[in-house]
């Protein structure tokens, strides 16, 4: 069993109020003091959230006025100082000039410096007794915090200065130097977000002259053609690059060219020239194809897909050329006619050069029976004239109005091979009566081939009554006529040999 | 029939967050239709710019207002050094009056002054809006000043003025008139306005910290239980003597008990008041109310608990009427020096939702030194408490 309670003596009972009292008077004040505690805990939470907001808008800040504004709005919200300031050196490093200011009534412009007054590598909090402060007096500050501004080179070039003014210094809260790892490391994120920003628009900079650069280098040297060679640019390219290829080589040449621009002076044949490449580069680019050598009056273009897409851009090229013909006859200047040439099979592209200078080339027999080709144009009347090698690659060849035109061994080649005539780019009235006299041209070259002159005669000159522009036709009629008059001395064959490019 | 709202912003730049208080309140360019301005701001921003600043963009409005430890808005609270909150009032069913010099001896005088003013303006006036300076005052003096113009039934709410909690000076604002000592004075005389008010303030005496008062002078005390006063209240708190206010008045909140009847409808048997100064001896203090000797005090000590019920009980009292604006005092006390900000934006958020639900009902709050509010229907002066005042049309309005 417990002892009962023993009855307590008035002394007793008194030391024990005197003791709870003391002890309800002591927790108010750690109550008071926890909070105290919280508060501040609170205000650093605050501080490293403002400095988060700070980061993200300083992100999307142009220029450095902006900047530096943002910078100042930002540590007076973190930090709940009063006024702040950027100085930066003068060239001579002898003082500051202010470059932006928070919370001043009369902002100072120069302020004199000497490194005697503060050690500017490290952050200091200084106040109304040392020398900084007393050496700039027109500042009224009762206590500042000072933190270096570094360049990219890590050289310092200024520093942030915030603090408090007399007139306010009772309401704010002093600086400590509890203030100093965390406002050193603001400053220091404002200036390596300074700096970044100055490297973004340096790296901005380089890269839009990189990309005009490559814009005008692909002008020389296309796209497609890294693309086909598998590099990615143009400084991947070295001499004797290459790959090997089976495409389809369109040769244009302007007719009449030298006699024009002997005429109208180099000037004007320039313009000319380059009136006509506008219209016709970006028919060739709309077909996949591309450029790859301009040679004085024409170009050669490569397609690397389908053969149906060198016919099609022919056909285009023609009709974007009456087209312009209609706008230089308004301006009364010279219309401007081309034949073109087509052939495919395999080449070879790739890269020439001695090392100093190099060029995108094609190699092959594709490329040089594609230039005969065009030359074929003139010999046949036609607009364009393309080889077996493409008719035997085209995946639609009904999309194309297309006859026969010879079958013949060119200069400095040794193999037949069969020509053809694309029509569709014919006025319609050409293309029309062509197509009338396909049947009877048809025939007539079966004559023709197998040494039947005289029917082949017929057949053409009723192929020329009915069509008169049809100069292929008219051609094959002064041919047999020849053969009549002077028959084959060898064995017939039914091939043309041209010994002249 | 005057319209309100409201704006708030927490930007350093004193002229970007006026602007931006004046463009959420009334829209871009809505200034030039306000009549007037009741402001809080915190001590960072530059009254005179903020004038300034509203001036320019209201050009038509009369300005009041006072500093505060903090301000509240729908958008929230912000006890940082530069918060701005605003309410803008449109209508001219209203009269402002103020007057400077205030302090414990003139405090009646000063009362009367402006109420007789505003009367003269307005005689329909049917609530007043009194801020006043917070820290050397009679309070219960400027009540009374006021109610000899308008009588007592006349609903006086509003706040006194403070600063971030140094007890050095509060300001406030009439126009371009920034004042130190002032009390300012606005009569709202829209007849379909009524007050609903909501005061509590979630103390609780300390039984052994009880003090009688014997010797005082005006709302200076001189001796607590025959001792003098202001060392007995330290030691009490085992907090040396030369102590000041500022460091202690998040603990000196000291209660005087009120009537049942008025307890009862407080839901609190005490009213507080804080000591904001300290004579330069450190032997008296001064109250910002009349203490008569032989009246007692007791030390409080808040209880969270009762803090959120009296939040709770506080709307029950607008019976989910939506107000047409809503003023707000709450002590500074109240604020950070008591609630980290999780707790504080609890306490707002539970004030505000039930009352706004979710519109937007234009509010303007400034944390202050202490607050005015009937109590009972009969004026009073309290410290440490959060007080609602609705303006809520009458019905049929």
């Amino acid at each position: 069993m417990s002892e009962p309670a023993r009855q307590r003596t008035y002394e007793e009972l008194l030391a024990i109020c005197t003791r709870l009292e003391a002890e309800t008077g002591h927790q108010l004040l750690v109550q008071h003091n926890l909070n105290l505690t919280k508060g501040r805990v609170d205000r650093e939470l605050m501080r490293f959230k403002s400095i988060q907001a700070f980061i993200v808008n300083a992100l999307e800040v142009e220029s450095s006025g902006e900047f530096f504004s943002l910078t100042l709005e930002a540590i007076i919200e973190a930090f709940e100082y009063e006024v702040a300031l950027v100085l930066r050196y003068t060239p001579d490093g002898s003082q500051f000039v202010a470059t932006s200011e928070f919370g001043f009534d009369d902002p100072p412009g120069m302020l004199p410096f000497s490194t005697d007054w503060i050690d500017l590598k490290q952050t200091c909090v200084v106040g109304a007794a040392d020398p900084l402060i007393q050496n700039w007096s027109e500042l009224n500050l009762a206590q500042a915090i000072v933190s270096p501004l570094h360049d990219k080179s890590d050289r310092i070039t200024g520093v942030i200065l915030a603090g408090i003014t007399h007139d306010n210094a009772d309401f704010f809260e002093s600086i400590t130097d509890e203030h100093v790892s965390a406002y050193a490391m603001m400053v220091r994120q404002a200036g390596a977000l300074w700096i970044n920003h100055e490297l973004n628009e340096e790296i901005q900079s380089h890269n839009e002259r990189l990309v005009t650069l490559t814009d005008s280098y692909s002008r020389f040297v296309p796209f497609q053609f890294l693309e086909l060679l598998n590099r990615d640019s143009i400084e991947e390219i070295g001499a004797g690059d290459s790959t090997a290829l089976d495409m389809s080589v369109l040769f244009a040449d302007i007719r009449g060219f030298t006699t024009m621009s002997e005429q109208m002076g180099p000037s004007d044949a320039f313009a000319m020239l380059n009136e006509f490449l506008s219209v016709v580069e970006p028919v060739i680019e709309g077909e996949q194809g591309f450029v790859n050598q301009y040679h004085g009056d024409g170009i050669m273009a490569l397609f690397p897909g389908e053969a149906d897409a060198a016919l099609r851009c022919a056909s285009a090229m023609l009709k974007e050329a009456d087209a312009l013909n209609t706008r230089r006859r308004s301006r009364n200047v010279v219309e401007i006619r081309f034949g073109l040439g087509i052939n495919s099979g395999p080449l070879m592209l790739g890269a020439i050069g001695g090392g100093q200078r190099l060029d995108s080339s094609v190699v092959g027999d594709t490329a040089n029976l594609a230039s005969r080709t065009e030359n074929l144009t003139k010999l046949y009347g036609a607009l364009i004239v393309f080889t077996e090698h493409t008719k035997d690659r085209l995946k639609n060849a009904g999309a194309f109005s297309i006859r026969e035109l010879d079958h013949l061994v060119v200069a400095g080649r040794e193999g037949a091979t069969t020509v053809y005539e694309l029509m569709d780019a014919d006025p319609p009235d050409v293309k029309s009566q062509k197509q009338e006299t396909l049947a009877q041209f048809e025939r007539g070259l079966e004559h023709y081939r197998t040494g039947e002159f005289s029917p082949a005669l017929k057949r053409f000159e009723a192929c020329v009554a009915l069509a008169p522009k049809d100069m292929a036709a008219a051609l094959y009629v002064q041919r047999c006529r020849d053969l009549i008059e002077t028959p084959p001395q060898t064995e017939w064959q039914g091939l043309t040999v041209l010994d002249r490019k | 029939m005057l319209a309100f709202s409201s704006g708030m912003s927490t930007s350093v730049n004193t002229k970007v967050a006026t602007q931006e208080c004046v463009e959420i309140a009334m829209g871009e360019g809505g200034g030039a239709d306000c009549d007037l301005i009741a402001l809080h701001s915190t001590m960072g921003h530059n009254p005179n710019q903020v004038i300034a600043a509203l001036r320019n963009a209201c050009p038509n409005a009369t300005i009041i207002g006072c500093t505060g430890s903090g301000v509240i808005g729908r958008e929230g609270v912000s006890e940082s050094m530069r918060s701005l909150a605003i309410m803008t009032v449109q209508g001219k069913e209203f009269s402002v009056a103020s007057a400077d010099g205030l302090n414990g001896d003139n405090s009646f005088e000063l009362g009367e002054r402006v109420a007789r003013e505003i009367k003269e303006n307005h005689p329909d006036v049917n609530m007043l809006y009194l801020l006043t300076s917070g820290l050397d005052l009679r309070s219960d003096q400027v009540i009374e000043g006021v109610e000899s113009v308008f009588g007592p039934e006349m609903p006086i709410f509003g706040a006194t003025a403070a600063d971030n909690g140094k007890a050095i000076k509060t300001l406030q604002f009439h126009d371009d008139l920034v004042m130190e000592h002032g009390v300012v004075l606005a009569g709202f005389a829209d007849p379909t306005l009524e007050l609903v008010l909501g005061i509590h303030h979630g103390s609780v005496p300390l039984e052994s910290m009880k003090f009688e008062i014997t010797k005082s002078d005006g709302n200076k005390i001189i001796e607590l239980d025959g001792e003098p006063a202001w060392p007995t209240l330290m030691a009490k708190l085992d907090l040396p003597a030369d102590s000041e206010a500022a460091e202690t008045m998040g603990m000196t909140g000291l209660g005087v008990d009120l009537s049942p009847e008025d307890g009862e409808a407080y839901d609190n048997p005490q009213v507080l008041r804080v000591p904001l100064v300290v004579e330069d001896d450190h032997q008296s203090f001064r109250l910002p109310t009349t203490c008569p000797e032989g009246s007692h005090v007791a030390l409080m000590q808040r209880d969270e608990q009762r803090i959120f019920d009296g939040v709770e009980r506080m709307n029950g009292e607008l019976n989910g009427r939506r107000p047409a604006a809503v003023f707000h005092a709450d002590c500074m006390a109240r604020g950070r020096l008591t609630f980290n900000r999780v707790l504080k934006d609890e306490i707002i958020a539970k004030t505000q939702y039930p009352v706004c639900g979710e519109d937007d009902v234009p509010w303007l709050g400034v944390y202050g030194y202490s607050e005015y509010a009937p109590l009972r229907g009969k004026n009073q002066f309290h410290s440490y408490t959060t007080s609602i005042f609705a303006l809520v049309r009458k019905e049929g309005a």
